[in-house]
């Protein structure tokens, strides 16, 4: 049997290597990239693709900050017109729809503190009263037995959304992107610019307001 | 009480299973022992459950086409878009070319700002007069700048910054009338109104390189001495250097009353005309003298 040279292994070690480190470091790929080029070009068209693909996702985004569809709509239209008007200043650091949402949680961000400020979540107000709250506990008999189909009711939902207009600004973006939009912690870190440990603790303290709100209406 | 504190604050990790072993195992045996953590971890499940449960809220359908029309709207103001994405084109442009060319334009705008406004009139213009309105050019005296150094052959409309009151008024000697008539808090407002209109022309024009044209060089001087007392001048000087006609006086000013007895002069006509540099070096040029300024002046018969 003839030795295979050694030289040789060792350039196909060395290249296998850097194959391995290679792909490990390449950056993430984003598949909007190529139509975001093409609107950045002039073609309109392309945007109503992404239009198409994130209006959705971001209208809901839009109501769990708002809590209401009529101001919804508008946030979420001044959100794809915002991005629309900015889309030169995409530079492609990060993926396209990281971007879009940035833009959306800091657009939610800007007109929940200002409906705060014109008193708009007052005026609507939680479910406090007693009445509402013996009608719950009929709705819930109990807990225990189907807690996903009782969480998925009309007044639960209401509790829920309540409960996230009563957070300040800063918990109430990190729980709508971790348990409405199901971004991760990374994801998170990169819309919001903050480091994970701050993310994470963040979300902890607004669940915990969240859990006392839920806890004190359906107990 | 700390360790219940210390176990719900493990409440997110222990939801989502991102504690290692050994931690799991003490918050669980915890969790069994205390029923208060129990029922708040239970709750804070179900809280987490309820989160991610709420339903989605669907656009309404004509979301896309509301936002066409908005979009449209947008675009038709684009041509103020254009104005205000002028800069944005490029946005990111590398720090050191933004940097860069700040600095040209700051450069730029100070060597534009510092450039006499003299300066800047085509050499072509050798000479102009200016007469103080009312009076009747030829007749009437006239104080003249002479360029030399940097200073270019340059014109002065002056009488504009003058009211009209003023400058209809004239002279009890004839000559150098607004300066002869003033008094001396008239004539204080009246330096310190053009010092500000016209700051930095009397400075550029030099200690040196003052020329008064009048068609009787005596009466002239006899009108600057009037003024020397009000700004705490002195004449030192005076003495012909050769020309029929022309007589040169050295007045000691304090440096600050400088630009305003040049300004004065200036206020009251001007003319500009070239003068060569061995015509300026045979005149003594000013010199400072701590708190004082040597200046000479020329004044030579109107031609």
């Amino acid at each position: 049997m003839v030795a295979f040279p050694e030289t040789i292994l060792n350039c196909l070690c060395l290249n296998m290597i850097s194959l391995f480190l290679f792909s490990a470091f390449k950056p993430e790929t984003d598949e909007d990239r190529e139509i975001v080029d093409r609107c950045v070009r002039g073609d309109r068209g392309a945007f109503d693709v992404l239009v198409e693909k994130y209006y959705k996702k971001i209208y809901n985004l839009a109501y769990r900050f708002v809590g209401d569809s009529e101001e919804a709509n508008d946030l979420a239209q001044e959100v794809f017109t915002a991005a629309y008007q900015n889309l030169k200043k995409f530079r492609g650091d990060a993926k396209f729809s990281t971007w879009l949402f940035q833009i959306a949680t800091n657009r939610g961000k800007n007109r929940f503190k200002y409906l705060k400020r014109r008193g708009y979540f007052a005026n609507k107000g939680p479910t406090n009263g007693e009445e509402d709250r013996e009608s719950l506990q009929r709705a819930i008999p109990d807990l225990s037995t189907n807690p996903e189909t009782i969480l998925a009711g009309k007044q639960i939902q209401k509790i829920v959304q309540d409960a996230i207009n009563d957070l300040d600004a800063d918990h109430k973006e990190i729980v709508i992107l971790r348990d409405i939009e199901g971004f991760s912690y990374e994801e998170i870190a990169r819309i919001l610019n903050l480091p994970e440990g701050t993310t994470k603790s963040r979300l902890h303290r607004a669940r915990m307001v969240v859990k006392e709100k839920l806890k004190k209406a359906l107990s | 009480m700390s360790e219940c504190k210390r176990i719900s604050g493990l409440f997110c990790e222990l939801h989502e299973e991102h504690v290692d072993g050994e931690t799991e195992t003490v918050v669980w045996k915890h969790l069994g022992s205390c029923p208060g953590c129990r029922e708040d971890f239970k709750w804070y499940g179900i809280t987490v459950r309820a989160l991610t449960n709420l339903e989605r809220v669907t656009p309404p359908r004509d979301f896309v086409a509301q936002l066409n029309a908005r979009l449209h709207d947008t675009r038709s103001h684009s041509f103020v878009e254009f104005f205000r994405n002028i800069f944005s084109a490029a946005p990111y442009v590398p720090l050191p070319v933004g940097v860069s060319a700040l600095a040209l334009v700051v450069v730029t705008g100070f060597v534009f700002y510092n450039y006499p406004t003299t300066e800047m009139i085509p050499s072509t213009a050798s000479s102009q007069s200016f007469y103080v309105p009312g009076t009747r050019p030829g007749s009437d005296p006239r104080i003249a700048a002479k360029g030399v150094g940097p200073v270019q052959p340059q014109q002065m409309q002056v009488s504009t910054l003058m009211p009209a009151s003023e400058t209809t008024s004239s002279s009890p000697a004839g000559h150098l009338p607004l300066l002869s008539k003033s008094t001396p808090d008239s004539l204080g407002n009246n330096i310190e109104t053009v010092s500000r209109n016209f700051p930095t022309i009397a400075d550029r024009i030099g200690a040196d390189n003052l020329t008064v044209e009048s068609p009787s060089i005596d009466k002239a001087i006899e009108s600057l001495k009037r003024i020397l007392p009000n700004i705490q001048g002195r004449l030192v000087d005076e003495k012909n250097p050769g020309q029929v006609g022309e007589v040169v006086v050295g007045v000691m000013i304090p440096s600050d009353a400088y630009g305003n007895l040049t300004t004065e002069l200036i206020n009251h006509g001007a003319v500009a005309a070239g003068m060569n540099e061995s015509e300026a070096k045979a005149l003594s040029p000013a010199k400072k003298d701590g708190n004082n300024v040597l200046l000479y002046i020329r004044f030579v018969r109107t031609r």
